[in-house]
């Protein structure tokens, strides 16, 4: 971006100009108009997301952009760089936060608290900008554990005892994990004497094999806490149901994600694939991330409550991205940094669109779902698409990031890699295909039918809703169609993982 | 059309249904005609049969033409072959003839603009799977051809269809992971996704057997290969008739289209191991395609719905056709013979077929029933339908001088060329083949006999007309080319099978010996007649004997052991649910010793983990709710809105606002009694049992709540100790005698609800509620407490863990 602003303010601020905003925000509730503070909040995320479009048009063909800022503890500055894969990662983050503030005003009451939601949303968006800008891991663990804390009181934002219950589990899931990332960080620390990211790995391979692996197991168990891998997720299926929906698809979408791309960093471009190989540590993480894809769906196929299914599905399809990652093949790397973006639209949109529908009928059980379709087709409608979008039925989204990700584990030999996200997909179908045979269903079978329950809400609050949830619905179809367009996740991705395994296109 | 410039439209041609659906679409909305509707969809799907018709001319002179578009993660690839067009052609012919027909069947229908639109996209995604260029494009189009046709499939909404639905939706989806699966292997062993021959030297390997059988599994599904044909006698019978010609005539061949390519090049080569290799793979598809074509005969002998039978016979003739391709794979360079064949028999099946559907359909629309017992007689009142019927039957059958008679002699002659060959247990394939064949001259038998033929039951049919034109013109524009085709197949055999063969390296001088030795020589002519007698007296036995209506159980279909995996599977996922949420979580067995104050971390589900009186309450807040709902309901129905007010809408959100307020109210009040009693209750298991019966009683109360908004309402009068009396008349007495009314505070609510329902200002629910202020204090009350406590914890052992670290660092 040449001309009006340096490249090295972006990032700055891209994280900066959110948490500014945020503070703005706070006030709105003094304010006369309503419009006048959703004017704000929009303004300050679209300009984000603009900065975040600009960031990564110009990192695209593989140049960085550096921003040191002051140290923090003597050796580690707080650090922001940014590459194809943090740009990629802080566009899906802001895009995603737009979609969801834009739900948000429909579905919160209009009433002082809702600023106090919106000014919170906008602080933690800044800092998961930071977590995907950050230079070293401290950066990055800062940046993490204060977006973790910012949820605090997003999800507990409805004041409900579950939510409670389940915040105060997520705090302890995710300072527990919070300490053992440092952990790790002091290790790395010990060992390496600093923590900045270097494609293909800044770790010395002279080092001590068992601090080595204990620096890594530290650092995974700690991540993987945030990324939900399967022992570590018991926060996921009872936070996501509990916080307020737009919430919920922001958690789903970009905080797990973020987990996942703090593995990418870590394996990558802290240890590097070389060394991760000597050590032989990458078939556990296949382990696990392949028993998370499995049982994750399965346990999905059970729950009833439909935001908990698809806390379980994120469970899930996540893992595919560690999965991947698991392989260190340049192709298959690409592919899960296509699916952590198509995900984040497409789980996001899912959880919108089970927040319309709570907020329009109240109904959060599937069971209970019959009828939906002609009482909210357009709702309806975009659910079963981003379904298919989910199960990958081609041409949606879900479906460019699937045969990515397979083709590359197939070239790499990973047969059952491939194996299991196949079956993943297949489980993807048996637990959407009832929600959407559920809600398409007539009135003739048996059962509970949520047509006569009267609108909690009037209509036309449900316009910001709808328009949130139809645009998930468009970005699906457009990232399905033409994920080719210049600037689009895929190239970026792509560029992304042929750095990320060494050879780094700026050099 | 020189090929280039044929190659460029190709992508264009393939894309004109889809922009045809668009369009009609936007008809639609901007509400024309219906005549001009149809008229647009018909001629849509005319240019469209006319497009591919064009393409015969420079597919011939250049043998391949090729065209792509930028589309999802690269190019589109389109190549328009003699064996591609083979299956074009066809495709888009049965295709116009269902989309004419359907103009017609629709015009009661509710939904006609959907199947229309529906029906071009599918044709977009036919022509796309059989013109694909690379595995993607193939992929891509199978997929959505699979999935929407789910929508012809539901399309009368019933719930037969949507239980059909169900299954095709699942084995479709698996037959398409499994296709992926297979191109993924395929990828791997290539390194490209073209569609091309593999690299001589891959020899025999377990990848290269995984990932033919995984293609195979993939386009099995779709071509309904026994044993994964368990949708098709479902689905196709309970679509709309066009749309049951479309699937049965012409979508299934898509798969035959896949194991073609897959057999002739994906895996094919001219020598050494790999020819054993495609031979071996031949010898597979060669079996599955007699047992299909046995299974689908016998079982089309026993059905009494005439789609259902004509469903099972695509089965059956699906196996004719897996036999023939497998029969030319095993034989390699002898094997033209029998290859044509089976691609011939595919464009057969696809006219004979379509007409036999769309016949059926016009039978089902005048008589009302497809059901063969209820019908009979019908050829003096349906004449045409029933000379279309005739020669389609003449044409599944094989009788000379009608289509099937040349594929089906080809086929015949490479399963008895295959079975002298390889010896063994093959030498019964030409037994097989000829007793299939015998089935189904006598399920036609039986199904003219039925439909047609016999003497119908008094008055059952005597209203009923011939078909409208529009239909009628379809099926006679389908029985045309049957009797063609019979009389010249050399036309298609010379003038696209040999061109097609030939290209594909296939030694072509076969064919040439078939037409001009076997065509309509006595020798085949005879072994028609014997199927034919045999047939007739199979027919005969069976009708006489009852013999067809015998019926196995039902475990002996694989369908019902699909359906127990499937079902068992999704029982063993809520087992371990149920067990885990049962057992909590490894790690709160583990933490059971740890006390109760370190469970609720490691719960699976914190919102199962609460004390008793959380617990308790949550119970009564779901009464509440309950009583609530009910009581909006019972508002809501009709008797209870007086009619003959001057603003029922006025009134009637009045009535809500009432009940809904009162309704919570009086829960409340229970709920605070219910509360303190529990608080002071000795023994709890009373109180349990009393909560049950409140659970059991919300109906109750929510009735009697709605009785005193009217008596309210009448007469403006209500105390606290009204509300006290209605619940305490609906429930049992509450266990502990615990008096602790609050008569000013009931009073406040008492006053603050005649003001709602007196005053027409109070036109939407005040933004709080003071009765649920209380509820929320208290409860806010209880999850500070619990918080508090559990945060001080959750705080110790981040530091515990920070204190871990620093430990863990001193001792490296």
């Amino acid at each position: 971006m040449s001309g009006i602003l340096p490249n090295w303010l972006l990032p700055g601020l891209a994280v900066a100009l959110p948490v500014t905003g945020s503070l703005v925000i706070f006030r709105a509730g003094h304010w006369k108009h309503r419009m006048t503070g959703l004017a704000v909040t929009g303004t300050v995320l679209l300009v984000t997301l603009a900065l975040t479009v600009i960031m990564a048009v110009t990192v695209a063909d593989g140049n960085r952009i550096d921003l040191v800022l002051f140290p923090l503890l003597p050796p580690w500055p707080v650090a922001f760089r940014v590459d194809a894969m943090g740009a990629v990662f802080a566009m899906t983050v802001a895009g995603l936060f737009a979609l969801a503030m834009m739900h948000a005003v429909g579905y919160l009451p209009d009433d002082r608290r809702q600023w106090r939601f919106h000014g919170f949303l906008l602080a933690s968006l800044g800092c998961l900008i930071g977590v995907a800008l950050a230079a070293n891991l401290l950066t990055l663990l800062l940046f993490y554990e204060v977006f973790s804390l910012l949820a605090y009181p997003l999800i507990v934002h409805e004041r409900k005892p579950e939510a409670f219950n389940a915040a105060l589990k997520y705090l302890v899931y995710i300072l527990s994990g919070g300490a053992l990332v440092f952990t790790g960080i002091v290790l790395v620390q010990h060992i390496a004497g600093s923590g900045t990211f270097v494609a293909g790995g800044m770790l010395p391979d002279g080092a001590s094999d068992p601090a080595l692996i204990v620096a890594w197991a530290a650092l995974m168990t700690g991540f993987g806490v945030k990324a939900a891998l399967m022992p570590l997720h018991g926060w996921v299926p009872d936070v996501h149901p509990a916080a307020p929906s737009p919430f919920s698809a922001v958690l789903s979408g970009v905080m797990v994600a973020a987990g996942v791309f703090a593995i990418l960093r870590v394996l990558f471009e802290i240890f590097g694939a070389g060394l991760l190989q000597r050590l032989g540590v990458l078939p556990w993480l296949a382990a696990f991330a392949g028993f998370a894809v499995i049982a994750g769906a399965m346990r999905a196929v059970a729950e009833d409550d439909l935001k908990r299914r698809l806390a379980y599905s994120t469970i899930s399809q996540m893992a595919y991205v560690s999965l991947a990652a698991s392989l260190a093949s340049q192709t298959a790397l690409a592919g899960a940094l296509v699916h952590i973006v198509h995900h984040a639209f497409f789980k996001g949109g899912l959880f919108l669109c089970a927040g319309l529908i709570i907020a329009t009928t109240g109904v959060r059980r599937i069971s209970r779902m019959r009828g939906l379709g002609r009482r909210m087709p357009w709702t309806a409608g975009t659910l079963t698409l981003l379904a298919l979008a989910m199960i990958g039925v081609p041409p949606l989204s879900g479906f460019t990031g699937k045969w990515v990700l397979g083709s590359g584990m197939a070239q790499a030999g990973g047969y059952a890699h491939l194996a299991i996200i196949l079956a993943g997909s297949l489980l993807a179908a048996l637990y959407l295909w009832p929600v959407v045979y559920r809600i398409w269903q007539t009135a003739e079978e048996p059962g509970p039918d949520c047509g006569e329950i009267p609108d909690r809400k009037p209509r036309q609050d449900n316009r910001w809703m709808l328009t949130a949830v139809l645009a998930t619905g468009l970005i699906t179809i457009l990232l399905g169609l033409a994920p080719r367009l210049p600037g689009f996740p895929l190239e970026l991705a792509e560029t992304a993982a042929r750095t990320l395994l060494g050879s780094p296109a700026w050099k | 059309m020189n090929p280039v410039q044929a190659g460029a439209m190709l992508p264009l041609l393939i894309a004109w249904p889809v922009f045809a659906a668009l369009a009609a679409v936007a008809l639609a909305r901007f509400g024309c005609t219906r005549r001009l509707f149809d008229g647009f969809v018909i001629v849509a799907a005319g240019i469209t049969l006319a497009g591919v018709a064009l393409l015969i001319a420079p597919v011939l002179t250049a043998s391949r033409i090729s065209g792509s578009v930028p589309f999802g993660l690269g190019r589109a690839e389109f190549v328009a072959d003699p064996v591609g067009l083979m299956f074009a052609l066809p495709a888009a012919l049965v295709w116009f003839c269902s989309t004419l027909y359907a103009a017609a069947w629709l015009r009661d229908d509710p939904a006609p603009v959907r199947y229309q639109v529906t029906s071009l996209v599918l044709l977009a995604a036919n022509l796309g799977v059989v013109l694909a260029g690379d595995l993607m494009t193939l992929y891509v189009c199978f997929e959505v051809l699979g999935l929407v046709s789910l929508l012809l499939v539901i399309h009368d909404g019933s719930r037969r269809a949507r239980r059909a639905g169900v299954k095709y939706f699942w084995m479709s989806l698996g037959g398409g992971i499994s296709l992926l699966a297979g191109i993924f292997l395929f990828q791997a062993l290539t390194g490209s996704d073209a569609l091309e021959t593999l690299p001589p030297d891959t020899g025999n390997s377990t990848l290269l057997w995984a990932a033919f059988g995984l293609l195979l599994t993939g386009f099995g599904v779709k071509a309904g290969m026994v044993p994964l044909h368990v949708w098709l006698p479902d689905a196709h019978p309970v679509a709309p008739p066009p749309a049951s010609a479309l699937l049965s005539g012409v979508m299934i061949k898509v798969g035959a289209y896949g194991i073609f390519r897959c057999l002739n090049v994906l895996f094919m080569s001219e020598s050494g191991d790999q020819w054993a290799l495609t031979a071996a793979m031949g010898l597979i598809v060669l079996w599955i395609g007699l047992i299909t074509m046995l299974v689908g005969a016998i079982l089309a002998l026993g059905q009494q719905q005439a789609k259902r039978l004509l469903a099972w016979s695509s089965v059956s003739q699906m196996g004719f056709v897996l036999a023939g391709l497998g029969a030319g794979a095993y034989l390699g360079a002898d094997g033209a013979m029998a290859s044509a064949g089976g691609l011939l028999h595919i464009v057969n099946h696809g006219l004979f077929k379509g007409a036999l559907f769309l016949g059926m359909g016009a039978v089902a629309m005048r008589a009302g029933t497809a059901d063969l017992d209820r019908l009979g007689g019908l050829w003096r009142k349906m004449p045409v339908t029933f000379t279309a019927m005739l020669v389609a039957t003449a044409g599944v059958t094989g009788v000379p001088l009608f289509n099937g008679f040349a594929s089906k002699s080809m086929i015949h002659h490479g399963i008895v060329q295959a079975g002298e060959q390889a010896g063994g247990p093959l030498a019964l394939a030409e037994w097989i083949f000829l007793a299939a064949s015998a089935g189904t001259v006598a399920y036609f038998v039986k199904l003219i006999a039925y439909v047609f033929m016999r003497r119908p039951e008094h008055g059952r049919v005597d209203s009923v007309r011939e078909a409208p034109a529009p239909m009628l013109a379809a099926m006679l524009l389908l029985a045309v080319p049957i009797v063609l085709l019979g009389w010249r197949p050399d036309w298609l055999l010379q003038g696209l099978v040999e061109p097609g063969l030939s290209a594909l390296m296939i030694p072509v001088e076969p064919i040439a010996h078939f037409l001009s030795r076997y065509f309509l020589s006595p020798g085949d002519s005879w072994s028609f007649a014997l199927t034919a007698f045999s047939g007739g007296i199979l027919a005969a036995i069976g009708m006489r004997f009852g013999l067809f209506r015998v019926r196995a159980p039902a475990w002996v279909g694989v369908d019902y052991w699909y359906r127990a995996a499937g079902l068992g599977f999704i029982g063993l996922c809520r087992r371990l649910k149920s067990a885990i949420t049962a057992v909590q979580s490894p790690g709160r067995v583990l933490s059971a010793g740890l006390g109760r104050k370190i469970r609720p971390l490691l719960a699976d589900d914190a919102g199962r983990i609460e004390h008793a009186e959380d617990r308790f309450f949550r119970r009564l807040d779901r009464v509440r709710e309950d009583v609530r709902a009910r009581a909006e309901a019972l508002a809501l129905e009709p008797s209870e809105l007086s009619a003959g007010e001057d603003a029922p809408e006025d009134d009637r959100r009045r009535l809500l606002n009432a009940v809904h307020w009162l309704s919570g109210l009086l829960v409340t009040r229970m709920i605070e009694h219910a509360m303190s009693a529990f608080a002071h209750a000795a023994d709890r298991r009373e109180l349990e049992q009393w909560l049950s019966a409140c659970e059991e009683r919300t109906g109750k109360l929510a009735r009697s709540s709605l009785t005193m908004v009217r008596s309210c309402s009448e007469s403006s009068q209500i105390d606290a100790a009204m509300l006290e009396r209605a619940w305490r008349d609906v429930l049992p007495p509450l266990p502990v005698a615990h008096d602790a009314a609050q008569p000013t505070s009931a009073r406040q609510w008492a006053d603050e609800l005649k003001a709602l329902v007196t005053h027409p200002r109070h036109r939407h629910w005040p933004v709080t509620e003071s009765l649920d202020r209380g509820r929320l204090v208290s409860m806010l009350r209880w999850y500070l407490k619990a918080m508090s406590r559990d945060l001080e914890l959750g705080l110790a052992l981040v530091f515990v863990m920070l204190a871990s670290a620093m430990l863990l660092l001193l001792l490296l």
